[in-house]
């Protein structure tokens, strides 16, 4: 078994012999660094090329059978499945002459443009390079360079054996692709829309809604900031939001104005600053509202003052005019109405019925009559308290009825007997003595004034008759 | 003669060897090489490996790019005859590399996996190793702790007469937890409510992470007299969009007398991952302003219907008692 065993051993060197490892055609691409990592408006630079694989890099090679070989780059897919106007995607060259002693490779850029629009926003993915490796061979047959490891004979059999003839005079191009994986910076981002002036009474509550647009390229968290100088209102931040890349969505500020009576029209700046909360320190937003407080206020604690003050005012002034009337009609009684009085009312009922022009003509007698009366005892009764005021009667101390002389009375009553034709009875003034007197006094004058209304009616009557 | 019969022989055994070398070199051709580990017994083996260590280590969805470093392992396998004839003669020539391809052919939906060098050149020896890596992101919708994988095809193409491999190798990690939480308001944030009145302020939650989230909730100090409560914690369940519902409530202080106070609140709320209390996310806030104002009692409008009583029963007492001061007076 030994000597075939080592036969077979002599027969795998031969044939490894006819048949050398052959790697003329294989290629590898790399790209230095394979992972990029790109924020938005960012630019970095990177390598891409053919490895070379004994280094595992990009090395220097010559071809001597090859006429010419070039490289031409093409970015073919953006991460993402992002289009074309997200990225800028440079080499530098594009194309790479290999014959003229240049790198295997080329300086490629890739810049992320800021997105004019954030429904697609740009994820980390797998940036696709096309490399298109073009080989122009001479004739491999017979070439015009010396093989290293063999005369042109065996080259030529070589040739025609193994195939790689059939190659000469041919430009074949072979396309590889490499990947790199890029991954986008979180861009925090967002847009606040603009608030209208808001007014608010004085003593206001209320939650004024803002929105906000994630323009970023993940999933946010947005917090609030809120920086005021009138510390006199009460403002709360708006409430946190999430939102996904393109999202929009309102919050709340919340504002308490405080309390005043009146404000003409104050305004009041509040500064709203937005933040992610993965990067607190950075504001990604501002917006500035402004508030206008403006109006009258009068709540329960001031309204409850005034009407407190209202109604000790109205208190104040039912009291003066009861004192007033009880002062009167110590002084004097009031007239009473002639049309109220029983007999005058049946008279008058009586006479509308059967004339109405003299019914009329009467009630008009009657009202002047005690427009007149009211006029004098009003008049009488300011004169009387003004004398007693003039004299400085302490208060509290019963109001005596006034004294005149024969003579005054005599006149007063003359003049009023030219003035009026009727005139109420004058209360006669006669010391109080003591309440019960000064009561039975007050009826019996009524009485009076009665009986003596009744003959006036009586006297008018007699008159209506007499015609 | 003896000379012309020797330069006969040579040319007999010369052209004899080149005809024997072309016949080899034919029969090696022709024979189809893929089947040449049975006949030849000569082939390229290789294995993948990673640290477990490594992969057992969750990845940041979005925020982290993780490198798995690999190992490739390189072997090539003879028999003790013809293959090794092979092998022994290309390794004294010393041409060649063995060129391990490695392509990333699957993978969870929600990842991006790249190799470092999708071609590796390795020594031509019986045994060599060779280092380069798998660069990974993933996105924010990775289930947390959920088992992630890579599938690569690595394969050597014939390498002469030694026969290549090829092998699919999967690689498996694990997402991190990412908490992603919406707050939403289902009412204003401010309110106008008396003393003895109560403020409520639903709180809508819904889970845009990529795990079950419990989300602790808390409020921020408050001025004395003030009371509020919040809902200890909810849980939101593991699907994207899962919605629960936390309540604020606030209680002004209601001491007896007339009441004009507002406060601001700040609700802190922190995500969790449910299963993993260790797992915490970054806080975020809710704010709410309420106003109290008014007249409080405190309590005693409970009793103003007796006082009322007593006071109808002191006045109807008063009347009466002048009523017959009057009439004495009278009398």
């Amino acid at each position: 078994v030994k000597p075939i065993k080592y036969l077979l051993y002599l027969l795998g060197k031969a044939s490894a012999a006819l048949k050398p490892v052959f790697q003329f055609f294989a290629a590898a691409v790399i790209a230095e660094p394979a992972v990029i990592e790109i924020g938005y408006g960012e630019t970095v630079n990177f390598q891409v090329g053919m490895m070379d694989f004994n280094t595992g890099t990009f090395t220097e090679e010559s071809f001597p059978f090859l006429e010419a070989r070039t490289l031409n780059f093409k970015a073919v897919e953006y991460p993402g499945n992002s289009d074309q106007e997200s990225w800028y995607v440079d080499f530098d060259p594009f194309l790479v002459d290999l014959q003229s002693g240049a790198l295997p490779a080329t300086n490629a850029s890739i810049s992320l443009r800021t997105p004019p629009i954030n429904e697609n926003a740009i994820q980390s993915g797998i940036l696709k390079i096309n490399i298109t490796d073009t080989w122009s061979y001479g004739n491999l047959y017979w070439p015009s360079f010396r093989p290293g490891f063999a005369n042109k004979s065996v080259w030529l059999i070589m040739a025609l054996l193994m195939g790689f003839g059939k190659y000469s005079g041919h430009t074949l191009p072979e396309y590889h692709e490499v990947e790199i994986l890029v991954k986008i910076k979180p861009y925090h981002s967002a847009e606040l829309d603009a608030v209208k002036l808001v007014e608010f009474r004085p003593n206001d509550v209320a939650s004024i809604p803002v929105g906000i647009t994630n323009i970023g390229n993940y999933n946010d968290t947005i917090n609030f900031r809120v920086v005021s100088k009138h510390e006199d209102i009460r403002i709360s931040n708006p409430v946190s939001i999430t939102l996904a890349p393109g999202e929009k969505k309102d919050t709340y500020l919340g504002v308490a104005i405080p309390q005043s009576f009146f404000d003409t029209g104050t305004l009041h700046e509040i500064k709203i600053e937005a933040y992610s909360i993965d990067d607190p320190n950075v504001t990604i937003a501002e917006r500035t509202v402004i508030v206008e407080t403006r109006g009258i206020n009068v709540d329960e604690r001031n309204g409850s003052v005034f009407g407190f003050l209202f109604f000790l005012l109205i208190l104040g002034v039912a009291f003066v005019y009861y004192r007033r009337k009880k002062m009167h009609n110590q002084i004097c009684v009031k007239p009473d109405k002639p049309w109220k009085i029983a007999e005058e009312e049946t008279y008058l009922e009586k006479l509308k019925s059967e004339d109405k022009d003299k019914y009329n003509e009467t009630l008009k007698m009657m009202q002047d009559e005690y427009q007149s009366s009211l006029l004098w005892y009003r008049n009488y009764c300011n004169s009387v308290l003004s004398q007693k005021y003039k004299k400085k009667i302490p208060k509290g101390k019963k109001l005596k009825p006034v004294e005149k002389s024969t003579k005054t009375k005599k006149e007063e009553a003359t003049k009023l007997k030219e003035t009026q034709p009727e005139k109420p009875i004058i209360k006669e003034k006669e010391p109080i003595i003591k309440k019960t007197t000064f009561l039975e006094d007050k009826e019996k004058q009524r009485a009076i004034k009665r009986i003596k209304q009744q003959q006036e009616k009586q006297k008018r009557k007699f008159k209506n008759l007499g015609g | 003669m003896e000379i012309i019969l020797k330069s006969k022989n040579y040319k007999k055994i010369a052209s004899s060897l080149v005809l024997f070398l072309v016949i080899i070199s034919i029969f090696s051709i022709i024979i189809p090489v893929s089947r040449s580990d049975k006949i030849y017994n000569a082939r390229c083996w290789f294995d993948l490996e990673w640290s477990d260590i490594e992969t057992q280590k969750p990845v940041v969805p979005r925020d982290e790019i993780k490198i798995f470093n690999l190992t490739v392992k390189f072997e090539i396998r003879t028999g003790e005859s013809y293959g090794k004839g092979v092998v022994d003669a290309y390794l004294a020539v010393g041409r060649g590399n063995p060129l391990i391809e490695l392509e990333v052919i699957d993978s969870s939906p929600w990842c991006d996996a790249v190799m470092e060098r999708p071609t590796i050149a390795t020594n031509f020896t019986w045994s060599t190793e060779a280092k380069t890596a798998i660069f990974i992101t993933i996105n924010e919708n990775a289930p947390a702790y959920g088992e992630g994988f890579i599938k690569i095809h690595a394969y050597a193409k014939n390498l002469g007469l030694i026969e290549g491999y090829s092998n699919n190798f999967t690689l498996p990690f694990t997402p991190a937890y990412k908490p992603i939480v919406d707050a939403k308001l289902l009412n204003l944030n401010s309110k106008k409510i008396s003393p003895n009145d109560e403020a409520v302020f639903p709180i809508e939650l819904e889970n845009m992470g990529n795990a079950r989230t419990k989300v602790l909730l808390e409020v921020n100090e408050l001025p004395e007299g003030w009371t509020a409560t919040v809902t200890d914690y909810v849980i939101l369940a593991e699907q994207e969009g899962s919605k629960e519902t936390a309540y604020l409530s606030v209680i002004p202080p209601s001491g007896l007398g007339y009441h004009d106070e507002e406060i601001s609140i700040t609700v802190k709320m922190t995500p969790i991952m449910a299963e993993n209390p260790e797992e915490v996310g970054n806080p975020f806030y809710a704010n709410f302003v309420v106003e109290s104002r008014g007249f409080s009692g405190n309590g005693i409008e409970q009793y103003i219907f007796y006082i009322i009583i007593i006071g109808v029963i002191l006045l109807i007492i008063l009347l009466i008692y002048k009523r017959v001061n009057k009439k004495n007076l009278e009398n």
